[in-house]
């Protein structure tokens, strides 16, 4: 265990799971109070189309991956922006189609297609250097954000109309909520791949939200629990050889059980 | 003459050919207390909604205090109308204490990547304290009665500092209890010289302070008078429409028993 964490391909890891999960479950507590599970899922799954256009023509996956978040935010932001059924409806087809491109061209890749089915999978223990530093650049951007703007943000969070009739500059906050969520989606595809990263978007800040009435607290579990989600991943699949993804999410799934059945909020409903 | 704090002229609000609401003009003066009446579906909220800048208008003008709303001051100029909007998503887990949702009025005022100042939490305690639920402060907002979430709403809009209340049917869903209660407190507030405009839908039970009632019908303004004269047939059919002559048997009838 010792000379484990002496790896350099397990330090860039460890970085990567401190960044990429407490980014992930940050942004994260905003999908779920904002009641947007749909748009995690959809920019994920753009950012994974992304990915696998860079590699099939040859550019950086990860390029292509910023590149298809924000191309698509430009789509999910508006969308999202409707209230009800009909947002969720073109998000669901949004996520579904880029899930359906990503899987053609890849069935057009020649010779292995490992680093492809790393997008989908993930893999953190091959993530590089430079990876975890972008990682790191986004985690850092991301909170910055958070900890600048917390009183905006926490009043649009709390309801958008309300936050705008006290003066806020509410269609900024909500697009700043939704290029971080793009941002640090985009980068850390590498870490549970494409088709479970929206899980380190809702489980952790679903867990956090049955343990807490404070907005404060709750940001920082779910920060914590998307962490030990990763820790948990990284050690389980370093030493079983199991996928990375699929642990990290079960993790997270099992602290969200956890929570619910400790939960002090549970039995006042209604 | 009274001071105007709004003068809404010719407002119009279309949805593609359809007319929301159609040449409507208001004012309110500091100190009024105006009931704004009308079926569902007449255009009241559009109405409130389109003087908040949430709603763009086809033509008109809205004046609040000196200055003529438009798309680029609109953001500043909002704060200074205390919006209590008439439904809001509340779920019993949601993680804000009602200090932190009465707070949410200070945060416009306090400035973008601002901390609020201790003037800013002189003012959050002294409109707890003014609607009555200091006691209330440190618990989660979920699980306040709806009673006690509108009263929240209104100390936020309130520690806003602005000199204008709209609220959008606060009496909805409350029991009568409450609905006395709210309505003793808006008095209260109007008292103190702030504007309000209250959206009903329905007529009886206005609360005694009401100086003027102002009723939509069809997306105009079919009557504007006092809370007496709006009580005859004419004023009443613009709400009840074939249901008018139910509705006066109904209001004569608790008359009598009341006085009884």
């Amino acid at each position: 265990m010792i000379e484990l964490f002496s790896l350099k391909a397990f330090q860039n890891a460890l970085l990567a799971s401190l960044f990429g999960g407490c980014g992930l479950s940050v942004v994260g507590v905003f999908v779920i109070l904002m009641d947007l599970p749909f748009l995690g899922i959809a920019m994920s799954h753009s950012a994974l189309l992304g990915a696998v256009i860079g590699l099939l023509f040859g550019f950086n996956p990860l390029a292509g991956a910023i590149i298809a978040c924000a191309l698509s935010s430009i789509v999910i932001g508006p969308a999202a922006d409707r209230s009800g059924t009909s947002s969720n409806s073109i998000l669901a087809i949004l996520f579904s189609a880029s899930m359906g491109a990503a899987f053609l061209l890849m069935s057009l890749m020649d010779g292995p297609k490992s680093e492809a089915l790393n997008l989908i999978w993930g893999s953190i223990l091959t993530i590089s250097r430079p990876e975890a530093g972008f990682l790191g650049l986004a985690f850092f951007t991301v909170i910055g954000l958070l900890v600048l703007f917390y009183k905006e943000l926490s009043a649009v969070l709390f309801n958008r109309e309300i936050a705008a009739s006290s003066g806020i500059k509410e269609r900024f906050i909500y697009y700043a909520i939704i290029s971080s969520a793009g941002l640090i989606i985009s980068a850390s595809l590498d870490i549970v791949g494409g088709l479970l990263i929206f899980t380190l978007l809702v489980n952790p800040a679903s867990a956090a939200n049955q343990l807490t009435y404070r907005l404060k607290t709750m940001f920082l579990l779910s920060a914590l629990f998307g962490f030990i989600s990763c820790v948990t991943g990284l050690i389980f699949s370093y030493i079983f050889d199991l996928p990375t993804g699929a642990v990290i999410v079960i993790a997270s799934s099992i602290i969200f059980l956890f929570s619910y059945i400790f939960s002090p909020k549970r039995g006042h409903e209604g | 003459m009274s001071h105007h704090i709004l003068t809404v002229s010719g407002l119009t609000v279309r949805a593609g050919r359809r007319s929301l609401i159609e040449d409507i003009s208001i004012s309110v003066n500091e100190g009024d207390f105006i009931a704004l009446m009308g079926a569902n579906g007449s255009g009241k909220t559009t109405l409130i909604r389109a003087i908040l800048g949430f709603v763009r208008p086809y033509s008109g003008e809205v004046r609040l205090f000196d200055s003529i709303i438009n798309r680029r001051n609109i953001k500043g100029l909002r704060s200074m109308i205390g919006y209590v909007p008439q439904t809001l998503r509340i779920d019993f887990k949601m993680p804000f204490l009602v200090r932190e949702v009465v707070a949410i009025g200070r945060y416009g005022l306090a400035g973008t990547g601002r901390r609020l100042t201790q003037k800013d939490h002189a003012s959050i305690d002294s409109a707890l304290e003014e609607i009555g639920i200091s006691h209330l402060a440190e618990r989660p907002f979920g699980h306040l009665s709806g009673g006690e979430r509108q009263k929240v709403q209104i100390a936020r809009a309130i520690c806003q500092g602005s000199h204008l209340l709209f609220l959008d049917e606060p009496a909805n869903n409350l029991d009568m209890g409450a609905q006395r209660d709210l309505f003793d407190l808006l008095s209260k507030v109007n008292a103190r010289g702030i504007g309000v405009l209250m959206v009903m839908h329905d007529i009886h039970d206005l609360p005694s302070g009401v100086t003027r009632a102002i009723i939509i019908s069809r997306g105009r303004k079919g009557f504007e008078g006092p809370v007496e004269d709006a009580l005859k047939r004419g004023p009443l059919s613009l709400i009840y429409g074939d249901r008018t002559d139910d509705v006066i048997s109904w209001i004569n009838k608790r008359g009598k028993g009341s006085r009884s």
